[in-house]
């Protein structure tokens, strides 16, 4: 063992948490070096105390709610593609289509005007035919895919599954907030588009998973 | 089946989930099944040692909060890649010092672009180091007035316990300038307590 090693463990051989072997050998090292022996006497004293300073250290406030608060906003946990490394645009895609969702149903309420008590009803269901009509290809479309994914669950581990069912409800969630805001204010062009885009990133997660299990 | 599906279902019967997996607690998966009370209880069990390590290493009680808030966040993001295979609290830790060290290198090509800091024209600890909330005992007091460089590579080698080429792993340091900022840190500390 040289000067250096010794230097390394000097914390260890302060707080005596070296196992008796590399004991021997650092005090062996210590008898015969005296520059080295010199230094621990100098050093021992801080590194005695480092040894015994609290670990632990409570906060000045719980801190919990800020941190319950941030993740019940999140409602996702990024995937784990059975221990294979996924493609980082995989990984990527299947988290930030999840965030995508919780802005477009976030902005969704926002973004409501209630004029719908002023709407005839007949007008309201025409309106919600029509667009039930645009939204058809997109669900047709992810309906299809699922069924491709399905039969390849197997090659997922099932904690993948789990979160890439979990972010799929949170999209499909925000999908829905933004419909039933539509459905109060048929007549605002921002909440359609921000429904189509739900949509179109639905089905862009599910295309990047299909294609992603092809190259695990 | 597959090969890796058939060995797993083979251990799968052989050897006890926790013995395979120590890290695999019960209170673990249920908060990676996204079970939030599970995940508070680890939260309330590790709180105090997490925001310990990012005070020593921030010197700095709100910074300290928010970075504790942001392990816990990137914590529970992170938990389904979380194995088991070593402790819990290994990994919390451990993804603690990445988040310091994450935001501290944000935070240095914001400086860098107002005004360069150099490491070096701090090289003496104050005469008086300023308390800091929560750092009641002098050697923590100094190990705060320590400049930053030497006060990381001190924190992680000498109370965490991390050798010096994880710790140029987490700082984008070199090792042997993981061992300078050591010795410095040491010899510093050394003179301060011997006033």
């Amino acid at each position: 063992m040289n000067c250096d090693d010794v230097l390394d463990r000097l914390h260890r051989y302060a707080a005596r948490t070296l196992p008796v072997a590399e004991l021997a050998r650092v005090e062996d090292h210590l008898a015969r070096c005296e520059v080295c022996r010199a230094e621990s006497v100098r050093l021992l004293p801080v590194l005695a105390g480092a040894a015994v300073l609290p670990r632990a250290i409570d906060p000045p406030r719980d801190l919990w709610p800020g941190i319950a608060g941030r993740i019940a906003d999140r409602k996702m946990v990024v995937a784990d593609f059975g221990g294979r490394r996924a493609p980082h645009w995989l990984r990527y895609a299947v988290q930030a289509a999840a965030a995508v969702a919780l802005v477009i149903g976030t902005a969704a309420v926002t973004l409501v005007v209630s004029r719908s008590a002023d709407r005839p009803v007949a007008a309201r269901s025409a309106v919600s035919q029509d667009f039930a009509a645009l939204e058809a290809p997109y669900q047709s479309a992810s309906e299809e895919i699922m069924a491709t994914l399905q039969e390849a669950r197997r090659q997922l581990s099932p904690t993948t599954v789990v979160v890439l069912e979990r972010n799929l409800r949170v999209i499909d969630e925000a999908i829905r907030e933004s419909r039933d805001a539509l459905a109060r204010d048929p007549a605002n062009a921002a909440l359609r588009e921000m429904l189509l885009r739900g949509h179109r990133q639905k089905l862009d997660l599910l295309r990047q998973v299909a294609t992603g299990l092809t190259q695990l | 089946m597959t090969s890796r599906a058939t060995a797993w279902a083979l251990v799968a019967e052989t050897e006890p989930q926790q013995e395979r997996d120590p890290g695999l607690t019960d209170t673990v998966r249920r908060a990676q099944a996204g079970e939030q009370a599970a995940f508070e209880s680890l939260y309330r069990e590790h709180a105090g040692r997490v925001y310990g390590l990012c005070l020593r290493l921030s010197a700095d009680a709100g910074r300290a909060t928010e970075l504790t808030q942001d392990v816990f966040v990137r914590a529970w993001e992170r938990l389904p890649s979380f194995r088991g295979e070593s402790a819990f609290s290994s990994w919390l830790y451990r993804l603690a010092a990445n988040v310091v060290f994450g935001e501290r290198r944000t935070q240095g090509r914001r400086d860098r672009r107002v005004s360069p800091l150099d490491d070096h024209v701090l090289d003496t600890v104050p005469t008086r180091a300023a308390p800091v909330p929560g750092l009641a005992l002098d050697l923590d007091r100094a190990i705060a007035a320590l400049p930053p460089g030497a006060r990381s590579v001190f924190v992680l080698h000498d109370i965490e316990g991390y050798q010096h080429q994880e710790i140029a792993e987490l700082t984008g340091i070199a090792p042997g300038t993981s061992k300078a900022h050591l010795f410095r840190a040491r010899r510093l500390l050394r003179e301060w307590l011997e006033r």
